[in-house]
């Protein structure tokens, strides 16, 4: 760590940083403005992508699609309103307000035709629509889009039996794919944003097309792809010179001198950036925005990532503090404004899809912390600030994620978990021996592999890596019903899986498990041939110009990011969900059924029928066999072979680049609708209720304390996951008072990260203020708690998922 | 209440045998941040001689195992009367036991219930299983400069058992603690005491009269106790529960602050914890009568006050916020808090 970095480390030892800011008119009142404008702020669905899209398209039509797509992402560029709101030091919105969910006609706009009338009012997430918005989308987009989007063309090609489980069943999500575009990309700010700017990679683009042929057949894809890149440059540096024209002409107006200077400093940052790289950390801010809000622009969809913040700010930061010309407590403003802004971003989602991913998250994740690609310790002063913005800002987006490593200063730890402690959820901690080892199995060189970053919820991920980290999730929960039902659904009756034989005939566990195994396997084809259809689609119709952009390997390559043109490409991730449930379910029959003879398979299989009603005994035998979470190797390592089973099972399979499949055990919201599916099951689980997540043990039955927890979850062969794998460890905030708890807390994720666990993160919070929240949601309108892996705002969430929270096991015990 | 002849559980899995003393245990909890320096294992021991009426482990007491009746799973199906065979078990939900009788602790009922509404509260367990669970979070200690306490009822009421686990612990090298009453036998339990390596010491009352009035006992044993633990030099923190109009006169706690001054030159200070009403369910459980239920717990203020007696005395305060031992860089990183 250098000097200065020291100092302020000794600084925030002392001091809490609110202290050090200008809390009259300055950063804390800034802070707290916007804020509260962001929480007056509707979600609401804006059209005028969706149009300009449509207008481009329809002057287009014959021309190459990544040409087509680039064009049109230069007109969106061009025309959307650009709109700055009183205070803001970061400017920049992807629609004509705050929270805008912008539809993507391209991809899917039947679902929003059929639930316009019912989206302002659903349960989950609802949007609010304005009338000529809703106008605009029946009269000028439907009609255009009609049989040309990625989601019809996917239901036309994907093949029956695999519809048949894999749509709308819960059994197989395969519409994360067509039914929104992919994200899941780290723009590379080190590398090539910040030291380049669009104008010089537009530069480059135009000189790689002054020696390319068109009689060179080799040539023509390339030609293609760096006339869209010429577009695709030109629409983003428009956008920046909108804002400065609007910025200038807002500061005319202007009568405060205050806001005044501040919106001339606006202006002369965006007549700068994005087309040049940025020379100060303000400016360098404000590139960072225009690049994610390019994101937001080209796809609506999640975890476009900032990466690694500290890395690529400190440098602007240490200068402009060296040269006098930026205090502490400013810096922590802008950075504070920069979350705000991030928090603005809408994935917008039909129905189905908000079951599983609540609460208008972005899934924007930033990262902080972990090593340098020479093995150093990376913390440095903007880390703390990273850190600090969440507790002042109080929003569940950006989601905070720290890399920790054995070298990393025990003062950074804590701060962390005083973070932690205050109950947002944030940060997420994630192991950077472990991250850096999926990074390597998923294909990097190690040095690299050290700058490695997080995505989305828990996803380890590269800047200079293209992939579907979450290709899609799977129930496994439903093979195990299937095994003990020849195949049918326990609710239905419905013949989905494969018709294996009657479970009263299997002559030994083992011959059980192998018939689960084979059930799992027939999901996990059907994953894979989604995916590979899905990918095959969105190679003819949604190239990617823009993103292309952002990764190194496609400019110098001549090849987009969806035909392998990044300098790594993996495999698409599928999440398993349930594998504690199945675990803890194989260990309930094994122990009563097989070893201990006290219950048939018989009675076993008409109390899973009835639901456990009338069966009282042996529902509560079967609750009290033993259960993941508790350190007890009986059924954990029953969980280290279902996870394991993930990962060689899809691993058997190559995606359109010819890598292989790669096995996530994260969480979302998916157990909840998975888990509504399935009935009883043998660990004792009732019909409809939700699954474990992740792999975190089932709700309320790791009753062993935070240790035993954390050695059966660390018994996971982690690095085996390059998907990611999530840790929920929800603790009451008596338990962790004082110095004593913030180094408890500190020791346990050391502790844990030295076993080989990859992420935990805490939710302290007291059941009564959730319930309370239930009942008064005015009053907690910015609670923000953790949902499996990403956080959003309690009263926001359906009352299914709140209860589900409130649910999950409390450590009493700490 | 029901008490039971000590019987060895069935059917128990043992890995590691590191010893041959049997001891009874009512609990092993894992992952405490309060009982001793970083993160600890606490081992509760059964059997306690002092009777205080705010104990909140009352199951504690007894150094037998006993059979717990909790009533809220109880489905009333009824396998527990079919299992005793003296006819004595009934429904949890019926109150547990037929009236008369005197249960053989056989643990048949418990083995029987399905829905975990009879436990057993104590286990007669061997030392090296003991040791084994402890073992087993070693991380979680090296991380965070934690070990193992031993906390009870008095667990010097098993001085031979606890001093084989001990000897196991120091051959690995896991730092050792005990929460202690005070009162137990000098003699007996001077081997296990010397492998501690803290102690953490409860004084309750100053006054003898007023002791033997609140715990059953008087404190002369106990404040001797004290001063044999502090002759070999052991680090002690010496612990008052604060339990509103019993012991919280500023008078009885500055005599505890100045008796500690005075005669516990190994002292590190002391922590004032606040009495709480967390073990109510287990009075039910056991068909115990609970005597305080008018009491409230001291509020923030009250312990402020009462922290700055001690303070005044010239004893430190040992708080969340200060850590156990006291030490020069806990201080500086209190501003985390
Ligand atoms: S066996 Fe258990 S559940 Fe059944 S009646 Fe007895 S106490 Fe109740
Ligand atoms: S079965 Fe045994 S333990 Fe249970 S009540 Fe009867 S004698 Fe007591």
């Amino acid at each position: 760590m250098n000097g200065a970095a020291a100092q302020l480390m000794e600084q925030t030892e002392y001091t809490h940083p609110v202290n050090n800011l200008d809390s009259g008119t300055g950063a804390d009142n800034r802070t707290r403005r916007l804020k509260n404008a962001y929480l007056d702020a509707t979600p609401t669905i804006c059209m005028e992508r969706a149009l300009a899209f449509t207008q481009s398209f329809q002057e287009t039509e014959g021309e190459a699609r990544t040409l087509r797509l680039a064009k049109a992402f230069r007109r969106a560029c061009e025309t959307i309103t650009v709109g700055i709101f009183d205070d803001e030091l970061i400017v920049g919105t992807h629609g004509s307000g705050r929270r805008m969910g912008a539809l993507v006609p391209e991809i899917s706009w039947k679902w929003l035709a059929e639930e316009l009338t019912t989206i302002q009012t659903r349960p989950r997430d609802p949007y609010h629509i304005d009338p000529e918005h809703e106008r605009l989308f029946r009269e000028e987009i439907i009609p255009y889009w009609k049989g040309r989007s990625l989601e019809e063309h996917a239901l036309a090609r994907l093949p029956e039996d695999t519809k048949r489980i894999g749509i709308g069943r819960d059994i197989l999500d395969t519409e994360m794919k067509w039914r929104s575009h992919v994200g899941e990309i780290t723009p590379d700010f080190q590398d090539i944003l910040f030291p380049r700017g669009f104008r010089a990679i537009c530069d480059e683009a135009q000189a790689k097309l002054e020696t390319l042929r068109y009689d060179n057949i080799d040539d023509l894809d390339k030609i293609d792809y760096y006339r869209a890149t010429v577009e695709a440059c030109e629409g983003i540096i428009t956008l920046g010179r909108r804002y400065a024209a609007h910025a200038e002409a807002l500061a005319e107006k202007e009568t405060d001198p205050r806001r005044k200077a501040e919106l001339m400093t606006i202006a002369a940052n965006c007549r700068r950036v994005p087309e040049h790289p940025p020379r100060n950390f303000w400016e360098a801010s404000q590139m960072l925005w225009f690049v994610m809000i390019g994101c937001f622009l080209s796809e609506n969809c999640p975890a476009f990532n900032v990466g690694r913040f500290d890395m690529f700010m400190n440098p602007f930061y240490q200068a402009d503090r060296a040269r006098g010309a930026l205090s502490q407590a400013f810096a922590q403003e802008l950075i504070n404004c920069l979350w705000i802004k991030i928090a603005e971003f809408i994935w917008l989602l039909p129905q189905n899809g908000s079951k599983y991913y609540a609460g208008y998250s972005g899934f924007t994740n930033l990262t902080v912390g972990g090593r340098n690609i020479d093995g150093s310790q990376a913390v440095n002063e903007v880390s703390f600030m990273a850190v600090e913005a969440p507790a002042q800002v109080g929003l569940p987006q950006p989601s905070l994620s720290v890399i920790i490593h054995p070298d990393t200063p025990e003062e950074f730890l804590l701060a962390c978990c005083r973070l932690a402690r205050k109950g947002i959820g944030f940060p997420a901690f994630h192991n950077d021996r472990v991250g850096t080892q999926m990074m390597m199995y998923a294909g990097m060189r190690p040095d690299d592999a050290r700058e490695w970053t997080l995505l989305g919820c828990v996803v380890p991920h590269h800047r200079k890596v293209y992939e579907w980290t979450d290709a899609g999730g799977y129930n496994m929960a439903a093979a195990l019903e299937w095994t003990l039902n020849q195949g049918r659904s326990r609710l239905t009756g419905e013949q989905l899986g494969l018709p294996t034989k009657d479970a009263r005939h299997f002559a030994s566990f083992e011959e059980l498990k192998e018939t689960f195994f084979e059930q799992v396997r027939h999901i996990m084809k059907h994953c894979a041939v989604s995916t590979i259809i899905e990918q095959k689609l969105h190679q003819e119709m949604v190239p990617r110009p823009y993103l292309s952009l952002l990764v190194e390997g496609c400019l110098e390559s001549g090849k987009d990011l969806v035909d392998g043109g990044a300098r790594y490409n993996v495999g698409p991730g599928w999440i398993v969900v349930g594998a504690a449930d199945c675990a803890n379910g194989l260990a309930a029959i094994r122990k009563n059924v097989f070893e201990e003879n006290k219950i048939t398979m018989d009675q076993l299989l008409k109390a899973l029928d009835d639901d456990f009603v009338g069966h009282e005994e042996i529902h509560q035998q079967l609750r009290k066999s033993p259960k993941f979470g508790n350190d007890d190797d009986t059924v954990d390592r029953l969980v280290v072979e279902m996870t394991d089973f993930n990962d060689r099972g899809l691993s058997q399979y190559k995606d359109v680049l010819g890598q292989p499949f790669h096995s996530a055990i994260m969480g979302l919201t998916y157990n909840i609708p998975t888990g509504a599916v399935v009935g009883a099951l043998p660990c004792g689980r009732k019909a409809g209720e939700p699954l474990a997540e992740g792999c975190s043990p089932h709700p309320g039955t790791d009753v062993s304390g935070p240790t035993a927890t954390m050695r059966s979850e660390a018994k996971v062969n982690h690095e085996l996951h390059p998907g990611g794998t999530l840790l929920n460890l929800k603790l009451l905030p008596s338990v962790i008072e004082g110095h004593r708890g913030l180094a408890g807390m500190a020791a346990l994720i050391r502790s844990y990260f030295e076993l080989g666990g990859y992420h935990c993160q805490f939710n302290v919070i007291r059941p009564e203020t959730l319930r309370d929240a239930q009942e008064h949601p005015d009053r907690y309108r910015d609670l923000v708690v953790r949902v499996a892996g990403y956080c959003a705002i309690f009263t926001e969430l359906s009352r299914e998922v709140q209860n589900e929270i409130i649910r999950r096991t409390t450590h009493e015990t700490l | 209440m029901n008490e039971a002849a000590v019987a060895p559980e069935k059917g128990r899995r043992r890995v590691f045998r590191g010893g041959m003393m049997q001891g009874v245990i009512f609990e092993i909890e894992r992952w405490s941040l309060s009982d001793g320096p970083g993160t600890r294992t606490v081992v509760f021991l059964k059997g306690c001689p002092l009777r205080c009426q705010w104990c909140s482990n009352p199951e504690s007491q007894s150094k037998k195992p006993q059979i717990g009746i909790f009533t809220a799973k109880c489905i009333q199906c009824g396998k527990c009367a079919e299992a005793c065979s003296i006819d004595l078990a009934r429904p949890a939900k019926d109150g547990g036991f037929a009236e008369g009788g005197v249960c053989a602790a056989c643990g048949d009922c418990v083995e029987a219930c399905p829905s975990r509404s009879r436990r057993w509260l104590g286990k007669l367990v061997d030392s090296g299983e003991v040791l084994e669970t402890i073992r087993r979070d070693m991380v979680f200690y090296r991380k965070s400069a934690g070990g193992v306490t031993f906390s009870g009822g008095e667990p010097l009421t098993q001085p031979a058992f606890m001093k084989e686990i001990l000897e196991g612990c120091r051959k690995v090298g896991i730092h050792t603690a005990v929460e202690t009453c005070g009162a137990f036998n000098w003699e007996a339990s001077e081997a296990a005491v010397r492998l501690l390596d803290f102690v953490m010491f409860d004084l309750k009352h100053m006054d003898p009269v007023r002791h033997a009035e609140i715990t059953g006992a008087s404190n002369k044993v106990i404040l001797e106790n004290a001063k044999r633990v502090a002759a070999l030099g052991i680090p002690m923190l010496v612990r008052i529960p604060v339990i509103t109009g019993i012991n919280d006169d500023p008078e009885n706690i500055r005599a505890t602050a100045e008796f500690v001054r005075d005669h516990l030159p190994s002292a590190v200070g002391i922590e004032a914890l606040p009495y709480h009403k967390l073990g109510l369910t287990k009075y039910a459980a056991l068909g115990m009568e609970y005597q305080l239920h008018h009491i409230t717990p001291p509020d923030e203020a009250r312990m402020e006050m009462l922290r700055g007696v001690i303070s005044e005395a010239g004893v430190a305060c040992i708080t969340p916020d200060t850590g156990y031992i006291p030490d020069p860089v806990q201080p500086k990183l209190k501003a985390f808090g």
